[in-house]
C-alpha cells in the first residue's frame, strides 16, 4: 500500500468515472487517482460503496475549498483509491 | 476484463470516447512495438520519434517495473527500468540521464507497457484496470497520446 499527502488540485465526477488529482506536499508533483471507474473499480459496486464514494467526494471538496491537506492511500502500482483521510488520527 | 454485469472493460472504455478529458486515451495505439522490431527498449525511441517537437520543453519518464508484491532485482530482466524522453520545441529524443522531476511520468509493468505499445490495450483501459499510474501533466499526456496515435498510424499504413 502506498500513500500521498498533499493538496487537492482537481475533483472530477461523472456517471462513468470519478478522479482526483493530488499535489504532493513535499515534492510538488501531481498524480491523478481513480475514485471509481465504471463497475470495474471497485470490483464490487454496492449501495454501500456508492455512499463511500460520496463521502470521499465530500472530504475532497472540503479539503479543496479550505486548502487542507489530504492523504490518499492506494495499492502499489495502481491509481485506485482505497482510503481518503483528512487530518491526522 | 469483464465485470459482474457482463460488460467488458474495453466496451466501457469505448463508451468514454465523448469525454473531452479522456477521449485521447480511449483507443489503443497503433502497433508501436512491431514498428520497434518487438523490442521494448526500442519502443521508447519510437515513442520519442512519433512525439516529435513539443509546445514547450518537457521531460517525460517511463518507469517500468515489476508488479506490486514482486521484489525487484537490482539488475536483469525484472529490475525497475526508467526511460527518459527530452522534449524541446524542435525535437524529442531518448536521453540517458535521469532528469530529476519529470513533467510527466508513466509507471507500469513491462507486460502492461508491451500490451499498450502493441495496441492490444488502450492507455485508459490499463489505467482503469489499476495497472498504470500517471504523475504530472495530463495535458502533456494527451498531446503524447494524440501524436502516437496519429503519427503511428501513418507509419503503420
Amino acid at each position: 500500500m502506498a500513500d500521498i499527502t498533499g493538496t487537492v488540485r482537481c475533483i472530477r465526477v461523472s456517471e462513468g468515472a470519478g478522479f482526483t488529482t493530488i499535489q504532493d506536499a513535499v515534492s510538488g508533483e501531481t498524480e491523478t487517482f481513480i475514485l471509481w471507474f465504471g463497475t470495474f473499480i471497485p470490483s464490487e459496486l454496492t449501495a454501500f460503496t456508492r455512499v463511500v464514494h460520496s463521502q470521499w467526494v465530500s472530504l475532497l471538496r472540503e479539503a479543496h475549498t479550505h486548502n487542507q491537506t489530504v492523504t490518499v492511500f492506494h495499492p502499489d502500482g495502481s491509481a485506485e483509491v482505497t482510503v481518503i483521510q483528512v487530518g491526522t488520527i | 476484463m469483464v465485470n459482474r454485469r457482463g460488460t467488458s472493460l474495453d466496451a466501457f472504455v469505448a463508451g468514454l470516447a465523448g469525454d473531452p478529458l479522456l477521449e485521447d486515451f480511449v483507443a489503443p495505439f497503433p502497433d508501436l512495438l512491431a514498428q520497434a522490431g518487438g523490442n521494448l527498449e526500442a519502443s521508447f525511441a519510437q515513442v520519442a520519434r512519433l512525439m516529435g517537437r513539443g509546445r514547450r520543453a518537457a521531460f517525460i519518464r517511463f518507469t517500468i517495473g515489476p508488479a506490486p508484491g514482486q521484489a525487484p532485482p537490482e539488475a536483469g530482466p525484472g529490475a525497475v527500468r526508467r526511460f527518459h524522453l527530452g522534449v524541446t520545441t524542435q525535437t524529442c529524443t531518448v536521453i540517458a540521464d535521469d532528469v530529476g522531476r519529470a513533467d510527466l511520468e508513466i509507471l507500469t509493468t513491462p507486460e502492461v507497457w508491451a500490451a499498450i505499445a502493441a495496441g492490444r490495450v488502450s492507455p485508459l483501459a490499463a489505467f482503469g484496470a489499476g495497472q498504470l499510474r500517471v504523475r504530472g501533466d495530463i495535458g502533456l499526456a494527451r498531446q503524447l497520446a494524440r501524436r502516437l496515435r496519429s503519427h503511428g498510424a501513418q507509419d503503420g499504413s
